[in-house]
């Protein structure tokens, strides 16, 4: 009898199951970018894993740093974390989980979409997030540097 | 923890005060002349507070038998989890933080989940302020997470890991999930690797229900003061690294004790078996030391996932836990699937070392009347030993975005004149003999 209330609930729960696995055709790089101010010209993958990972709360020249992410679910997220760290988005979701609900941190704080991304790296000194490839000549008119690119390739 | 007890604790020894007062006197100062200073210079402070949660929704097949009561911990209620198989694993969580000036944060959590004490009060599991001060120290006040296993400070969190629920030889044992105190933090990163230094003191307390019965005397109150430990973790890429020492001075009150030690405090007992007193006082946890100590790893190269953790617990006291606790998990991800395997064991060394009762007269008490109380010292020993090991298997699908499912079936093995942490509603004397139980679970894990 309770084999079959734990097999119900399992089958129950199977149409939740999002429709279709991969969503993002997602061929365009990532860029890293920062604020022109923070005085970051590059930042390698360990250096951006580091920031965007909760482990450090400063930029390699001791100057601080805030991280912005995009919304959960989205394609572009999904493919900045595993392209950079070689794991599954569940996994970092886990990990995300594991830091926030044991007090010691938080995820990078979401902004609504790629504009307001750009705005607010931008305009904060500290800021580092993360945009489909844009055009770094464009982005220097704003102020802001690009110190790493990332490509389906780097998935490990 | 099992057996007995008093009302009152024993004073802390002076090399305890000491650093604890001056690391309490040096915090409070931090927060009572930077925090006002910071929340009236920083207008949005009322802004950005972050609200989030987190749920499992599961069910367990805990009266599959009629003679063990699957349980998660001590802490739960045998007969409502043995009556209602969704309260094993199933809770709610939520989390307020806010963090201002880069410096500061403020973290509250409270979980509703099925345990013996169930208060308001009792349900949060953090409520502190902390103060990040420069070149990698930190500092918090309040009611913090109770740091001592791998998993111990988020072991609510189905999500965040890949059992249903984590092993229950090395994590169900313990009452205590948080505690009301101070932590200060050093963490150095050179942003291929950190390391991280953590020491805390506080107090903590909870309410057990290690017997298959429910209220009065069948609930154990324990109250650790100090508890003082510390932390290392490395973490290097995909592998991780984490050793704690934890000591504990416990104080747990169990009524059944006190009303034993009344009546072997009888003249005819005292007379003839003046041993039943120093057995009943050997049951009395009152101030005893409890060291805590572990080391564990978590290593996830490519798609695997690896994770082990041992402890030693040693005690003083005859009535705390005694032994070793071990497990490793083996694990592969296949997309949004993730089956694995689990070895957990633990190890219990104590018994029962006491002379057998003595003959006595039968015009001075009834026959078999000192038989029948050792046979209840006994059981008391007996019955909260905790020598098993546990193979789980289990499947965790990420069916959706911070939504897992998962299902696992645990094949135990109870040695001899042991029960573990599973109640059995035989009475005494429950002389226990090796069998092998299997009990399946499954659980819905969100974070929002």
């Amino acid at each position: 009898m309770k084999l079959i209330k734990i097999s119900l609930l399992t089958l129950l729960l199977i149409p939740m199951v999002e429709a279709g696995a991969d969503k993002n055709p997602a061929s365009q790089a990532i860029q890293v970018i920062v604020n022109d101010q923070s005085q970051m010209r590059t930042l390698n993958r360990q250096q951006v894993m580091s920031l965007f990972l909760g482990r450090s709360r400063n930029f390699p020249n001791g100057k601080a740093s805030k991280t912005f992410d995009h919304k959960v679910g989205s394609p572009l997220r999904q493919n900045f974390f595993e392209w950079l760290t070689g794991k599954s988005i569940s996994d970092i979701d886990a990990y995300w989980a594991r830091l926030r609900y044991s007090g010691r941190t938080s995820p990078p704080k979401v902004l609504i979409n790629q504009s307001e991304t750009i705005k607010r790296v931008g305009s904060n000194p500290n800021a580092i997030a993360y945009v489909r490839e844009q055009d770094p000549i464009l982005l220097a008119k704003k102020g802001i540097v690009v110190v790493h690119t990332l490509r389906s390739t780097d998935a490990q | 923890m099992e057996a007995p007890y008093s009302d009152h604790t024993t004073p802390l020894p002076p090399a305890f005060i000491g650093p604890f007062k001056i690391l309490l006197v040096y915090l409070c100062l931090h927060l009572c002349l930077g925090l006002p200073a910071a929340m009236s210079a920083e207008a949005s402070f009322l802004e950005d507070w972050e609200f989030t949660g987190f749920g499992t929704l599961g069910y367990a097949e805990s009266n599959k038998y009629s003679d063990l009561i699957l349980k998660r911990n001590v802490i739960q209620r045998s007969q409502e989890v043995e009556d209602k198989g969704w309260l094993v694993d199933s809770r709610l969580g939520l989390q307020l933080r806010k963090e201002w000036r880069h410096n500061w944060d403020l973290v509250g959590q409270a979980v509703a989940q099925e345990k013996t004490r169930n208060t308001l009060e009792n349900s949060i599991e953090m409520a502190f302020v902390r103060y990040h001060a420069h070149q990698g120290w930190s500092f918090q006040l309040g009611r913090m997470a109770l740091d001592i296993f791998q998993l111990s400070d988020h072991r609510n969190v189905g999500y965040s890991y890949h059992w249903v629920r984590p092993p229950t030889e090395f994590y169900g044992w313990i009452p205590f999930s948080h505690y009301d105190g101070i932590k200060s933090s050093f963490e150095i990163s050179d942003f291929d690797s950190l390391f991280r230094l953590e020491a805390y003191a506080g107090t903590t307390q909870a309410t057990l229900n290690i017997s298959h019965s429910q209220g009065g005397s069948s609930y154990n109150a324990a109250e650790a003061e100090p508890t003082l430990g510390i932390v290392a973790y490395w973490e290097k890429g995909d592998f991780t690294l984490r050793a704690n020492i934890t000591r504990f001075r416990i104080t747990e009150d169990i009524e059944a004790v006190e009303e034993l030690s009344a009546y072997v405090n009888s003249p005819t007992i005292q007379t003839y078996w003046p041993q039943a007193n120093q057995i009943t006082q050997d049951y009395s946890l009152e101030g005893a030391s409890f060291s805590y100590t572990s080391m564990g790893f978590s290593w996830s190269p490519d798609s695997w996932a690896i994770q082990g953790e041992v402890s030693d617990i040693g005690s003083d006291s005859f009535g705390t836990y005694d032994g070793q606790r071990a497990y490793l998990l083996v694990g592969h991800r296949f997309g949004t699937l993730l089956p694995h395997i689990t070895y957990s064991r633990s190890w219990d060394y104590r018994d029962y070392p006491y002379d057998a009762a003595p003959a006595i007269p039968t015009d001075v008490l009834p026959a078999g009347t000192l038989e029948a109380l050792e046979i209840i010292l006994k059981d008391n020993r007996y019955s909260g030993i905790v020598n098993q090991y546990t193979i789980s298997l289990g499947l965790r699908w990420d069916f959706s975005s911070q939504k897992t499912l998962k299902l696992q079936c645990d094949r135990t093995t109870v040695y001899d004149g042991s029960l573990g942490i599973y109640p059995t509603p035989k009475s005494a004397p429950r002389n226990w003999q090796e069998d092998v139980r299997t009990w399946c679970s499954s659980t819905l894990d969100w974070i929002f």
